[in-house]
């Protein structure tokens, strides 16, 4: 069964349209939403919840329409929103405290297990806590009632290099279960770079693509060569940058005679030059 | 709903106490004013305990729990239903220091009547109620921010109600709140305000479903 997926989702608001959007996300696997800021990642992950009203398509989430999402599916599901979410006035116990009477599931003993893990401490109001420790009590929250799927907006922001490994590590670890899955949204690429299998780009509203991230690799690729020979390139280019000191463009392997020496394409550069194209300097 | 629960009584316990500790100094203050009849400043606790809901949906809103919320395995019912029982346990707190000050009054100058018990037990009732009756579904549906003006007009009206019941020697006040009605009137009133509790409870319900988190 897929986790999650979505069919010709979309929204409208008076200056942004998101959509229509088709996503599936299997059992087992981790999904990347990357955009840039205002690309709807946020607002994507909202209508999956149903905390927005979507203005067409389908959400189905673990087998069930999102708008009749029972409270049991929805106890099988971890949330982050960014850093929001915790009152305020609460510590990393009363937290979990609170969340213990709200999901049937909670694992106490996970929830301190993490928060030790992570080093948060047991006193400390959430409103005195920097942004990586808001950050890192939020996934412990999502992470200890043993959720099926995780929805992450933003979760890796403002976390510390280190603390950012160990997150992805625990993240890879709970998607090791092939019932467990992973919609991840970030603008910064390099992290679910690391962690996904599929990544979907997101820009202005619009699905740029989702495929798988070692199939991008294979199939995208950097050409390198003057200004020139890339106006007489006989392919299509995805993406361009020109420096007085030559050119690469982003094509697809395959629409180049073998031969052409091409350098292969992380995430990001593919991600940048498909959004920016010639625009990035 | 027990972690809803538990969530707010943390949060009362950092951000209102304040209010308890008002309202409880407000009934100390009846007790004396008790002496001229008047049951003003106990009113003015209760209307204070009424608040507690509106304070708390305001400490959500702001944190984003109430977002957080539509998230969360709980049903809107509880959600919405969780203040709306606050504000019955902050009326049940009102009515018991009413009593309590009532008690003291008695004690120390004599002149409680059962009239007088009837009356102020109704009215600390209907001024915790009716607070939330009209605010909640307000601030479930524009937000704090909005609703608060609402509820400083709702202040202000009875500010000046009571200024107007003050200059008219306390007898319009008695003929708007059923301080001398019989004690069949006081139960029917009080009972069509917990209707009304429970309809706007309804509505708040409805007006949570529709805004978007």
């Amino acid at each position: 069964m897929n986790a999650l997926e979505l069919q010709g989702l979309t929204k409208h608001y008076k200056d942004f349209t998101l959509g229509p959007l088709d996503l599936t996300l299997p059992g087992g696997t981790i999904c990347g939403l990357i955009g840039e800021n205002g690309a709807g990642k946020s607002t994507t992950i909202r209508l999956i919840l149903d905390m927005v009203r979507r203005d067409g398509g389908t959400v189905t989430i673990l087998g069930r329409d999102s708008r009749t999402a029972s409270v049991r599916t929805k106890e099988e599901i971890g949330v982050v929103l960014g850093s929001e979410g915790v009152p305020l006035c609460l510590n990393a116990v009363q937290a979990g405290k609170v969340m213990a009477g709200i999901y049937q599931n909670w694992d106490a003993a996970a929830y301190a297990e993490l928060c030790q893990k992570f080093g948060l401490p047991d006193k400390k109001q959430y409103k005195d806590y920097s942004t990586g420790m808001k950050m890192k009590l939020c996934i412990a929250v999502a992470l200890a009632h043993h959720p099926k799927l995780l929805l992450l907006d933003e979760a890796t922001n403002g976390l510390d290099p280190v603390v950012r490994d160990e997150v992805t590590d625990l993240l890879l670890d709970f998607a090791r279960d092939e019932n467990h899955s992973i919609l991840i949204s970030s603008h910064i690429v390099s992290d679910l770079e690391k962690l996904c299998d599929t990544i979907a780009f997101l820009h202005k509203g619009r699905l740029l693509l989702c495929e798988e991230k070692d199939a991008l690799r294979e199939e995208y690729a950097l050409w390198h060569g003057t200004a020139a020979q890339l106006a007489a390139l006989d392919a299509q280019v995805y993406g361009k940058r020109v420096t007085p000191y030559g050119a690469e463009a982003l094509v697809r392997r395959d629409a180049l005679p073998a031969g052409t020496e091409l350098t292969p394409v992380s995430i990001e550069e593919l991600f940048v030059l498909m959004v920016k194209g010639e625009n990035v300097q | 709903m027990k972690g809803l629960l538990l969530k707010d009584a943390y949060q009362m316990w950092s951000y209102t106490r304040w209010i308890i500790l008002v309202s409880v100094a407000m009934m100390l203050m009846g007790t004396f004013f008790m002496k001229e009849g008047s049951n003003f400043f106990m009113l003015y606790g209760g209307l204070l305990l009424g608040m507690l809901p509106m304070t708390l949906l305001a400490y959500d809103q702001n944190s984003r729990f109430s977002a957080y919320c539509a998230a969360l395995p709980v049903t809107k019912e509880q959600i919405v239903g969780g203040k709306y029982l606050i504000g019955l346990c902050g009326m049940a707190l009102a009515e018991l220091l009413s009593m309590a000050a009532l008690a003291a009054a008695q004690l120390l100058w004599g002149t409680v009547t059962v009239q007088i018990i009837v009356a102020t037990l109704l009215q600390v009732a209907m001024l915790t109620l009716l607070g939330n009756i009209i605010l909640l579904p307000l601030t479930y549906r524009f937000g704090y921010e909005k609703a608060k003006y609402v509820y400083y007009l709702c202040i202000g009206m009875l500010g000046g109600l009571m200024g107007i019941a003050v200059s008219s020697d306390g007898t319009l006040l008695n003929s708007i709140l059923p301080a001398h009605g019989s004690l069949l009137v006081g139960v029917v009133v009080l009972a069509a305000v917990l209707v009304l509790y429970a309809l706007s409870w309804r509505l708040s319900v409805a007006w949570y479903g529709k805004a978007e988190q």
